[in-house]
């Protein structure tokens, strides 16, 4: 019985493993396919963050931006997880100083002088999910500048 | 036989009640190293100041940007030798001398150097086929950069396209301390480069607040490689970010309120304006631990 307690959590544990390592594989090429066209005319930097994340999750990155740089932040959502996310921007004594809520998810923006900001991502949950399960999908943090 | 029955029967529990959502007021379950938020807006601004940051590095691509913006001149004696290449044996030494590469590669890319660029490419297919990285430099890439050669921006966006798929295959295979050294020694690199510019040539007061600057990075860089060395292997590398941090911690910062303009273009600037204060002995300290970092890890 114990044994066969231990197989089951294993097996659970090996399944959700397989399904997020799939959905990772997919990000890269929806980001390459849906994300990255949405920079245009702007030049990735290279900095480009995709994950997975579940209805009512949130992830923040620490990104420096540099001063006199004309940026684009993108942040692309697969249709899975909606259209209701949004990410905002705060300084890291947490002034906000941008809410995508309820406009679009890419913003072109310059900073006062070269500094940190914690760009959050969130997914809210849908009022119209009627499947009981949590929806996940891919989220790209995509930065452009101007070179 | 017996395997199948019980994976059928986990995932009929998974997808049955071991997955339910929680009720509103309970948290998410979301995956390892995510916060849940919650539907209510307040409660959710609580988690955003509790929740675990995910640490990014200035990329090489545009750090090289930011110097040609300085308006210096291309000087090759601060490059890597591309024969260097068959010196590397450590994983170690190779992923942060793949970082290091790609950091050449930019820097000759923006100022136009393309008769460099092929040889780094070269060096990079080397670099990335003994750390399992072969699906990203490939024949193809190469033959990519052959025929672009002299298009700035094509070879731009195949370095981009290569960086960040690098950084995001070694994260997916669980490889992050080997990513942690491909970002340190892009960024190392690059701050050598400037450094020595700085140090060397006329002096240039826009390039040396660039290099200032780099104290956000360099304590991003020295927490990720914290985080990174849960074994010890990266103790070495770790003691002298952390040597560097602190000659760029020590630097002064002046710091205004935050505030919001428009420009001619209607791009709207945000965030404080802070100004950091460099002298010129604080610029040679920093320019002589990048150096020799960069001869312990990098030559």
């Amino acid at each position: 019985m114990k044994n066969l307690a231990t197989i089951l959590k294993v097996s659970a544990f090996l399944m959700i493993m397989m399904g997020s390592l799939e959905l990772e594989a997919q990000c890269k090429y929806f980001t390459q396919r849906k994300c990255l066209p949405q920079l245009a005319p702007y030049q990735n930097n290279g900095q480009i963050n995709t994950t997975v994340l579940f209805e009512g999750d949130s992830a923040t990155l620490r990104m420096t931006f540099f001063s006199e740089q004309e940026y684009r932040m993108v942040v692309c959502p697969h249709t899975s997880l909606g259209d209701s996310v949004y990410f905002k921007i705060r300084d890291l004594d947490n002034e906000l100083l941008y809410n995508s809520k309820g406009k679009t998810n890419t913003w072109d923006f310059k900073v006062n002088s070269t500094q940190d900001l914690n760009v959050s991502v969130i997914v809210p949950r849908q009022a119209n999910n009627m499947t009981g399960l949590p929806q996940s999908g891919c989220v790209s943090v995509i930065l452009g500048f101007k070179p | 036989m017996r395997i199948t029955s019980i994976l059928s029967i986990v995932l009929s529990l998974y997808l049955l009640g071991g997955c339910s959502p929680p009720k509103q007021g309970e948290e998410a379950d979301g995956p390892a190293g995510y916060d849940s938020s919650l539907l209510d807006e307040e409660v959710m601004e609580k988690y955003e100041k509790a929740r675990q940051v995910f640490i990014t590095i200035p990329s090489p691509i545009e750090t090289s940007s930011l110097l040609q913006k300085t308006g210096v001149q291309f000087n090759a004696e601060y490059l890597k030798n591309a024969d260097d290449v068959s010196k590397y044996e450590t994983t170690g030494e190779k992923a942060v001398n793949l970082g290091a590469f790609i950091a050449n590669l930019s820097y000759c890319n923006v100022f136009g150097q393309q008769d460099h660029s092929l040889s780094y490419f070269n060096v990079l297919r080397i670099l990335g086929d003994e750390l399992d990285l072969t699906s990203i430099f490939t024949s193809k890439v190469v033959q990519r950069v052959e025929d672009n050669i002299n298009d700035q921006d094509s070879i731009l966006n195949i370095i981009s396209e290569a960086y960040w798929t690098a950084k995001s295959n070694l994260e997916e295979n669980e490889r992050q301390q080997v990513a942690a050294y491909v970002l340190a020694g892009g960024w190392i690199e690059g701050l050598y480069i400037a450094s020595q510019i700085a140090t060397n040539d006329k002096a240039n007061e826009l390039l040396e607040g660039r290099i200032a600057e780099q104290k956000y990075a360099a304590r991003n860089m020295n927490e990720l490689i914290r985080l990174q060395n849960t074994d010890g292997a990266m103790d070495e590398l770790a003691r002298e970010i952390t040597e560097l941090n602190e000659l760029f911690q020590a630097l002064e910062e002046q710091r205004e309120p935050v505030t919001y303009s428009m420009d001619k273009k209607g791009i709207i600037s945000v965030g404080k304006n802070i100004t950091i204060v460099m002298t010129e002995s604080q610029l040679q300290g920093i320019t002589n631990k990048v150096k020799s970092i960069r001869q312990k890890f990098m030559s």
